[in-house]
């Protein structure tokens, strides 16, 4: 049972990018995404947080946690959207990092927390792919909690990666039509 | 005038309530003035709050839902009696190109990039903060009855005006 509670936002803003995502993004466009998202993750979060670092491309979908997700979205050459899902712990962790106090989880300060995170990733994110090139214009976050948080997307529709750090382990996601040569075998 | 420092009263624009609080809390920390707050959920409700005779500094957030803060900084800017009252921008926005336009539109005195220390913030406020104290002591010289005396002690202005 999925029980998901969708605080910002609202379901207009999360069929935004869902409804440009059967265009197909081209490889190298994919490629470009994920670098940036990888990048933009590292330089926001290890200006926040200790020992942040990637581990690389996930194949498979992670089980749904007790947790919350934040996603925004990216408008230019292509419509995309990135979402990272925090475990209950990690949540708990950044937020006193972060805040320097503690956040009770079910605390609508834990959604404001998430959105403004997804804000501070988007920002070098966005930087490093219109350094590339690649228009990226951010969008507004929009947050979900839940006991079994896990946006699921058939796979050709999101390409997955996880990090770690002191804070603890966290999961992003692209979501973009993946092109058939990246697509898992 | 020795031993009094400057007050401040700061608009904070942010539809986090989150870093409206981080906001307020390194402002005071930098000990450049004894600042007093006024906070706005995002520029449209800050519409309502701003006062350029009442307002002596705004610190407002790029992405926002209602009004962003580039067109909350426009709208003040097109209003042409508020162009002395200095905007702040607090944004994770860093694209090269894409800022510079916007904060030239917009007329932004300067920015803060997100995620800020107390460090950063001190260093881009001091200049605004400085020519905040240098307009203050100017009407305070020119109208000394109808100035607003400086209240507290020690900090910033001291400095300045010692």
């Amino acid at each position: 049972l999925i029980k998901v509670e969708v605080v910002q936002g609202g379901f207009d803003q999360w069929k935004v990018p869902a409804m440009n995502v059967c265009e197909i993004t081209p490889l190298e466009t994919y490629q470009q995404l994920a670098e940036g998202v990888e990048c933009g993750i590292i330089k926001a979060f290890s200006a926040m947080f200790e020992d942040v670092s990637a581990c690389g491309e996930d194949y498979e979908n992670g089980p749904g946690c007790d947790g919350v997700v934040g996603l925004i979205s990216f408008f230019g050459h292509v419509s995309w959207s990135l979402a990272i899902a925090f475990p209950r712990d990690t949540a708990m962790a950044m937020a006193q990092k972060f805040v320097g106090c503690e956040i009770p989880f079910e605390s609508p300060d834990m959604i404001d927390l998430t959105g403004e995170l997804m804000n501070i990733v988007a920002g070098p994110t966005s930087a490093h792919l219109v350094a590339q090139g690649f228009e990226a214009k951010m969008g507004l976050p929009s947050v979900a909690r839940g006991q079994n948080v896990e946006i699921v997307l058939p796979d050709h529709m999101a390409y997955r990666m996880h990090f770690t750090s002191a804070q603890g382990i966290f999961r992003a996601k692209i979501v973009a039509a993946r092109p058939r040569q990246l697509q898992p075998s | 005038v020795e031993g009094e420092k400057l007050k401040l009263r700061a608009l904070v624009i942010d539809d986090s309530r989150i870093m409206r609080g981080l906001v307020k809390d390194n402002l005071q920390k930098t000990e450049l003035a004894d600042f007093e707050f006024v906070e706005a959920g995002d520029g449209a409700e800050a519409m309502d709050v701003f006062d350029p005779d009442k307002i002596d500094v705004v610190f407002v957030d790029w992405n926002m839902p209602k009004m962003n803060g580039i067109e909350f900084a426009r709208h003040v800017r097109s209003l042409g009696y508020a162009n002395h009252v200095p905007v702040v921008m607090i944004t994770s926005e860093s694209a090269e190109g894409r800022q510079e336009s916007a904060y030239e539109s917009a007329r932004i005195t300067c920015y803060i990039t997100k995620p800020f220390t107390l460090e950063q913030v001190k260093e881009k406020i001091t200049p605004v903060i400085e020519k905040l104290a240098q307009r203050q002591q100017a009407a305070a010289t020119k109208s000394p009855a109808s100035a607003a005396p400086p209240k507290a002690s020690g900090g910033f202005f001291s400095k300045l005006m010692g």
